[in-house]
C-alpha cells in the first residue's frame, strides 16, 4: 500500500478547470485591480464578473496580439490583467507582443492558456510545443497545475505574485483529485507526492495522474517509485531534481507536451550539469498533435502518443535497467 | 542569469526574472528595493515586513567567463 505525502489523498476525477474558476473568483473578490481580458473564448468565473464587476471585463475578440498589448497597457496603469484563450492563440499568435510589450518590461500580466496535447480540438488547438515556446522567454513564470485543488491554489498564488505568469490549463480529460484542501502550494517549489527508493517520476500537469496510476502498477512488481509534482516549470525546483537523482538514481519525466524544450529537457539540463543520472522522457515526440476522441472508456490520443500509466510504468522499468547497465560498465 | 527574491520567513517567491542589475540601459526594474515596494514592503502571504534583510536574493546561471571581461 503506497504511503503518500500528508497533503495527498487520491480521490475521484474532477476537472482542473473547476479549480481555475474558483481560484479566479476568489482572487477577483480579493483584489479589484484584476481585469478579465477575453479573447472570444469565455473566461474562468465569467458569470461572477458579469454579475459583480462587468466593468472589469474587456472583450478583445479573436485578436490575441491586440489582447496582449491591451493587457500590457492595463498592467502599466497598475491593473492585474488575466488573459484567457487557447494556448496556441493567447501565446503563440501573440508571441511577439508578449515578448516586446509584456516581458521586456516585466508587466504584471497573467496568461491562461488552454489545451495540452490531446482532446478533440485537434492539430491546431492541441498546442504541444507550448512549454518549450514559453520556457525560453525571460521573466516569465510558467505553472501547470495537476488537479483541481492545486489549480485553485495556483490561481490565488499567481494573483499575489507581481510579475508575468503563463498558466497552462489542461481542460480534458479530468485528472484525479490528488491534493487535500490544506496542500501548501508555492510557486517554484516541487512537491514530493510519494517517496520511493527505486526510481523517480517527475510529472507535470495532468501527467501526475498517470504517474500516480503508474506507481500503483509498479508496486505490484515490487518497484517503489518516488513521485514529484513539478507544477512550476520555470523557475524549476533544481534541488528536488538533484536530490531525486542522488537518492534514486533513475529519473522518468512525464509531460502532456512535446519532449523538445519541455519538462524533460529542463530536468536533463539540471541532471547533466549537477548530478548525471539515467533519464527517460515520456511525452510527445517531434510531431504535431491530432484530434482524438475522449470518452469515459476511450482516450484515443493518450494511447496514440503513449502517455498512459502503463507507458510511464514501462519507462520506469527501462530507466532502472539503464541504470543497472551503466553500473556494470563501470 | 536569473534572479529570485523570496520572503525569508515564508519562502514566497516575490520576483523571478532577469538579474536586476544586469541590464546596461532601460532597466524595467532599477533595484531589488523597487520589487519590495511593489508589495508595499509587506509579504502578501505571511504579512512580514519586506526589507533587503528579510528576503533571500539568489542569482544563478551566470558562468564565470561571463564576468571576467568586466
Amino acid at each position: 500500500m503506497a504511503i503518500y505525502n500528508k497533503h495527498v489523498k487520491i480521490g475521484s476525477r474532477a476537472m482542473a478547470a473547476e479549480g481555475i474558476n474558483n481560484g479566479m473568483i476568489k482572487a477577483a473578490e480579493k483584489d479589484d485591480r484584476i481585469i478579465a481580458v477575453l479573447e472570444d473564448m469565455g473566461f474562468p468565473g465569467v458569470g461572477w464578473f458579469k454579475e459583480n464587476a462587468p466593468e472589469r471585463v474587456i472583450e478583445c475578440g479573436i485578436a490575441e496580439a491586440n489582447g496582449a498589448v491591451v493587457a500590457a497597457a492595463l498592467a502599466a496603469e497598475g491593473f492585474i490583467p488575466f488573459i484567457h484563450s487557447f494556448a496556441f492563440a493567447a501565446v503563440s499568435r501573440a508571441y511577439n507582443q508578449i515578448r516586446q510589450s509584456i516581458l521586456q518590461d516585466r508587466f504584471n500580466v497573467k496568461i491562461l492558456g488552454r489545451e495540452g496535447a490531446w482532446g478533440e480540438p485537434g492539430i491546431s488547438h492541441n498546442h504541444i510545443e507550448i512549454i518549450g515556446a514559453t520556457r525560453v522567454m525571460p521573466n516569465l513564470v510558467i505553472v501547470n497545475p495537476a488537479d483541481t485543488v492545486e489549480a485553485e491554489k495556483c490561481m490565488m498564488a499567481i494573483a499575489d505574485y507581481i510579475g508575468p505568469v503563463f498558466l497552462k490549463i489542461e481542460s480534458s480529460p479530468p485528472p484525479l483529485r490528488i491534493f487535500t484542501e490544506d496542500y501548501p502550494f508555492d510557486i517554484g517549489r516541487a512537491c514530493m507526492v510519494k517517496d520511493g527508493k527505486d526510481a523517480t517520476i517527475i510529472a507535470t500537469g495532468y501527467m501526475l495522474t498517470e504517474a500516480v496510476l503508474a506507481s500503483e502498477l509498479l508496486e505490484k512488481d515490487g518497484i517503489d517509485v518516488r513521485i514529484i509534482n513539478m507544477s512550476t516549470l520555470k523557475p524549476l525546483d533544481n534541488e528536488a531534481v538533484i536530490k531525486a537523482a542522488e537518492e534514486t538514481g533513475a529519473i522518468v519525466t512525464a509531460e502532456n507536451a512535446s519532449i523538445i524544450g519541455g519538462l524533460g529537457e529542463a530536468v536533463a539540463t539540471v541532471l547533466s550539469e549537477n548530478m548525471p543520472a539515467p533519464l527517460i522522457r515520456v511525452g510527445i515526440e517531434d510531431e504535431f498533435s491530432q484530434s482524438g476522441r475522449i470518452t469515459p472508456e476511450t482516450d484515443e490520443l493518450k494511447a496514440h502518443f503513449g502517455l498512459g500509466a502503463e507507458d510511464v510504468a514501462l519507462s520506469v522499468k527501462e530507466c532502472i535497467a539503464k541504470r543497472e547497465a551503466l553500473k556494470k560498465r563501470k | 542569469m536569473t534572479e529570485k527574491i523570496k520572503c525569508r520567513k515564508c519562502n514566497m517567491l516575490l520576483y523571478f526574472g532577469e538579474e536586476i542589475n544586469r541590464r546596461l540601459y532601460m532597466r524595467a526594474i532599477p533595484s531589488e528595493k523597487t520589487v519590495l515596494g511593489y508589495y508595499n514592503n509587506v509579504c502578501p502571504r505571511c504579512g512580514s515586513k519586506l526589507t533587503l534583510q528579510t528576503v533571500n536574493i539568489e542569482t544563478e546561471g551566470r558562468k564565470k567567463w561571463h564576468t571576467t571581461k568586466s
